[in-house]
């Protein structure tokens, strides 16, 4: 995290226009803290108070400084007498803005504030994780007084970023066409409701049984949920019981190569079932069962299995029914996924389930690892108290729920890139994404590139001109940020090159491919005075390279276009 | 009781809670509606704030009904009964105990100048919440609108024992109250519990809350052979469900005493814990387990199964709005499960005042 640019008792003084804000209500906060990550109006599955994330909706609006007056009312005139503005500054190094639609106010002389200081709106689509925030900011010390004596278990302590900051506010007034501007924005394709819920739940389940199994490898479990969307197999080192692979990975494992068997269907009907089950409008566990079982209808269990599971889902039902006492499961017997399903049947709530004890329900740790993921995957990380999500390990779920809505989305697509446009509303400059064309042009405009905002953030003590009128060259650095590495086999060679140069880690995958059938010998060599590892095969073998486009666009948003490497390899290979 | 997180907090529940610290209020609602909680919530954060936060209940069963909570919240010594803190402010005060012109009715007329004359030298008033702020008597109001720093009351106007108690215009008049903030929806029972206890409500209608939306078990009448059926039934329950708050409610000691005798006979995973009211000995209403409550005490408790057994012995007047409302006020203190049990082969006349489709019947 780094320091506010306006940290406590500081001298008043103007916010640098670099700054990006997020500006929302106390009520919102509570659940952008809980989360994690800022989400668009979409990522409110539970409560949402106006502000102006349903004007545009998939998008955020990320606002510049200064915030006017009545960009902050706007977010609690819902409720003037308990609701109060918070402003989320972000470190605008972490938000990509090259292809965000941005709407710059002009405003008339005696309307100027400050000379030059005009602010604008980011119309950002995507998600942003909590590892952005540089600081939370209130307006005054009632409103922040307010916030912090209202605590609860399942809401993350943010007190070291909060911040009095009466003077982020200036008088005057924004554009009074911002609010159709950023209605009229394009839907983009962002994450829906829907994937929102899913990977609150699936991190719910991941969270608690990596809470739970704190001897074993938690970060597994994260690793896992990265790879959840894409359905591919998670590492095989993986410490989980085998069910949860067939059960998240429907395509991609099967138990030693053959079919699943009836513990993975079962546990993947369970998952099913629970991704759709809303426990806040209905506590009907014997629904659950039911549906349960339905779902097992299409899975093409043998008969005599199917039989046996209908025994065991009579004998969930007397339980919950009351018309037969529990007794612990005896160990070696029975299928474990459903013991943990009756287990999780009884005892819904992560408390109460998690502190039975073992001596009476006869449960492994498998069972009852099991039975612990229903839970998260019926509440849900956000609602889990603190207990099941230690910072760190929320902090890590949170991230990677970030990266997979990232990939669920186009918003990260490279094939749109920012042109520069009039803009249809009056009064306004407005900036737009456009398709790209294979060359950039050259942009000559009143304009402030995104990527200059990406640059080294300073603090500033001054007013910053916010605009520049000048001729801006089509740099490398532009054009690696906005290429579609599927299609430019120059770039992409260019960028895999740029990796090399800087040793950039994570961002590059080579896969050698060797010629036949023949045996492949690795052994340790020496290689320029190195100790290496080699494989040794009959033949040529080829290298393919494949770049990891997202985590090499993070890396170069924080390359400077001055670099030496990145200039003497745009001479080494020109393009 | 059971404290919600921010996230099961509804949106008319937030505003309350969220309402400023610095100004007086008046918080009105039905049964179920939540207002407790934020009672519990708002003096804790009086707690925080390092200002002296009291929160007056009506009974002794209510406070320890609450201590649980207040633990939790740190405010455990905070919770008082109305008669308990009124006794010993004008004690610790004036030397003396307070005047009274019956037993448990203290004489305001003598005791609210006084008292007011001393407030104005208290440099330490505590910020008062009241529960059940309409059972307090006017008079009250007045004394306490100059002996707090802050005052927040939480009533239902439609639960207004006697007359001698406080409209809510004695309260805002009173007690120097501008800002009233009114709750709606039942957010305690389960949709088909506040069903069926809806259809035994008898008072006005703005005392009856809004249904909530979260959808559960219908509730269960049970035929059994005999009460040793229906308790081997209860016990199976709690069995099953350990980690549950149980209730069982009856009438009179004796229906009482001999369920009691009957569960301790048998094994249940929890202590049994009876309440018998004038005693001192008050249940761990935090700890599961099943807690035996007679009929005129359950209002203002909870839990999360509710048993009523041998309704078959109930002699009730069944025309009446008392017995009507009694059953509303033993209904809606059950959260998710919900059992009525008689035994015999005759179905009692109360079960006639059942709705037919929105109960399971069961033998």
């Amino acid at each position: 995290m780094e320091n506010s640019l306006f940290a406590q008792n500081e001298v008043l003084r103007w916010p640098s226009a670099k700054s990006l804000f997020f500006v929302t209500n106390h009520y919102n906060l509570r659940e952008v803290l809980t989360s994690r990550f800022i989400g668009s109006v979409l990522s409110y599955d539970n409560k949402y108070y106006p502000d102006f994330l349903e004007l545009c909706s998939g998008r955020i609006p990320l606002f510049t400084s200064p915030l006017y007056q009545d960009v902050v009312d706007f977010v609690s005139q819902h409720d003037p007498e308990t609701s109060y503005p918070v402003v989320v500054e972000l470190n605008p190094r972490q938000i990509y803005l090259a292809h965000t639609p941005v709407f710059h106010y002009t405003l008339s002389e005696n309307e100027t504030a400050h000379e030059s200081a005009q602010g604008g709106c980011y119309a950002w689509a995507g998600v942003i994780p909590f590892s952005s925030v540089v600081a939370i900011h209130f307006l005054s010390d009632q409103s922040k007084s307010e916030f912090s004596l209202r605590s609860f278990s399942e809401l993350p302590n943010a007190d070291h970023l909060y911040r009095v900051s009466p003077q982020l506010v200036a008088t005057g007034h924004s554009e009074p066409n911002l609010k159709d501007w950023l209605a009229a924005q394009t839907p983009v394709d962002v994450p829906s409701a829907a994937d929102f819920v899913r990977m609150d739940r699936v991190s719910g389940a991941v969270v608690i049984c990596a809470s739970r199994t704190r001897d074993l490898r938690e970060r597994k479990y994260i690793e896992q949920l990265a790879t959840i969307p894409q359905q591919k197999s998670p590492s095989p080192s993986t410490r989980t019981p085998y069910w949860f692979q067939q059960g998240f990975y429907p395509k991609g494992f099967s138990r030693n190569g053959g079919s699943p068997d009836t513990n993975s269907i079962l546990f993947s009907a369970v998952v099913s079932v629970l991704h759709r089950f809303d426990w806040q409008a209905s506590r009907r566990t014997l629904d659950i069962l039911s549906l349960i079982e339905q779902e097992l209808d299409g899975w093409g269990i043998k008969s005599e299995e199917r039989a046996l599971l209908a025994e065991i889902f009579d004998r969930a039902r007397r339980y919950i029914r009351s018309e037969k006492a529990f007794e612990p499961f005896k160990p070696s017997t029975g299928y474990d996924v459903a013991k943990a399903l009756l287990l999780f049947l009884l005892r819904p709530d992560p408390h109460q389930l998690l502190a039975w004890p073992q001596e009476e329900t006869g449960a492994d740790n498998g069972v009852m690892l099991t039975a612990a993921s229903f839970v998260g995957l019926l509440v849900g990380r956000k609602s889990l108290s603190l207990e099941f999500r230690p910072e760190a390990l929320d902090m890590q779920a949170a991230e990677t729920v970030v990266q997979v809505l990232s990939t669920l989305s186009a918003y990260n697509t490279s094939s749109i890139s920012a042109v520069a446009t009039e803009s249809p509303v009056d009064g306004a400059v407005q900036h737009d994404s456009q398709p790209a064309t294979p060359e950039p042009e050259v942009v000559t405009e009143e304009v402030k590139m995104a990527s200059d905002i990406n640059q080294e953030p300073e603090p500033a003590i001054a007013p910053e001109p916010t605009t520049l009128k000048s001729k801006l060259p089509s740099s490398i650095k532009q054009r690696l940020l906005e290429a579609d590495y599927t299609q430019d086999d120059k770039l992409k060679a260019f960028a895999l090159a740029l990796c090399n140069e800087m040793g950039w880690r994570g961002c590059v995958t080579s896969l050698l491919v060797c010629p036949g059938d023949d045996d492949v010998i690795m052994s340790q060599v020496k290689l320029k005075n190195r100790k290496v590892m080699a494989f040794r095969i009959n033949g040529f073998a080829e290298v393919i390279y494949e770049l990891n486009a997202p985590r090499f666009i993070e890396l170069l948003i924080e390359l400077k276009p001055t670099d030496k490497r990145l200039i003497k390899l745009e001479k080494e290979r020109p393009l | 009781m059971r404290l919600p997180n921010f996230r099961d907090l509804s949106i008319e529940q937030d505003k309350i809670y969220n309402l400023p610290l610095t100004t007086n209020y008046l918080v009105t609602g039905p049964p179920g509606t939540g207002k407790t909680v934020i009672a519990l919530y708002r003096a804790s954060m009086y707690a925080k704030l390092k200002k002296k936060p009291i929160l007056l209940a009506l009974s002794k069963l209510l406070t320890s009904y609450t201590n649980g909570a207040a633990r939790e919240l740190s405010i455990a010594g905070s919770i008082l009964t109305y008669h308990s803190w009124v006794f010993t402010t004008y004690r610790d005060k004036f030397k003396v105990n307070p005047p009274e012109i019956d037993r448990f009715m203290y004489d305001w007329s003598q005791m609210t100048p006084k008292l007011i004359m001393a407030s104005t030298a208290d440099n330490a008033k505590p910020c008062l919440l009241i529960d059940e702020g309409q059972d307090l008597p006017p008079d009250f109001y007045t004394a306490v609108s100059f002996m707090a720093d802050q005052l927040t009351v939480f009533a239902d106007e439609n639960q207004r024992i006697t007359s001698t108690q406080s409209t809510f215009a004695d309260i805002r008049s009173r007690g120097n109250i501008k800002n009233e903030h009114k709750l709606t929806r039942n957010y305690r029972n389960s949709k088909e519990i506040a069903e069926v206890a809806a259809y035994f409500y008898a008072g006005l209608p703005t005392g009856k809350p809004d249904l909530p939306d979260r959808r559960g078990n219908l509730p269960v009448i049970k035929q059994t052979p005999n009460l040793d059926a229906a308790i081997e039934f209860i016990t199976t329950f709690e069995k099953n469900n350990a980690h549950l708050q149980i209730g069982i409610f009856s009438k009179g000691h004796a229906l009482q005493g001999l369920i009691q005798k009957k569960l301790a006979a048998v094994s249940t995973k929890n202590p049994v814990q009876a309440y018998q009211s004038g005693k001192d000995d008050m249940p761990n209403f935090d700890s599961p387990g099943i807690k035996l409550v007679q009929f005129q005490s359950a209002k203002g408790l909870e839990f999360d199964a509710v048993f009523i057994p041998e309704i078959n012995q109930l002699q009730l007047d069944l025309e009446s709005l008392d017995t009507k409302m009694m059953f509303y006020v033993l209904l809606s203190r059950a959260r998710e499960h919900l059992f009525i049990t008689y035994s015999g082969s005759d179905k009692p006349k109360l079960l006639n005042l059942f709705p037919e489709e929105l109960v399971e019947w069961r033998k």
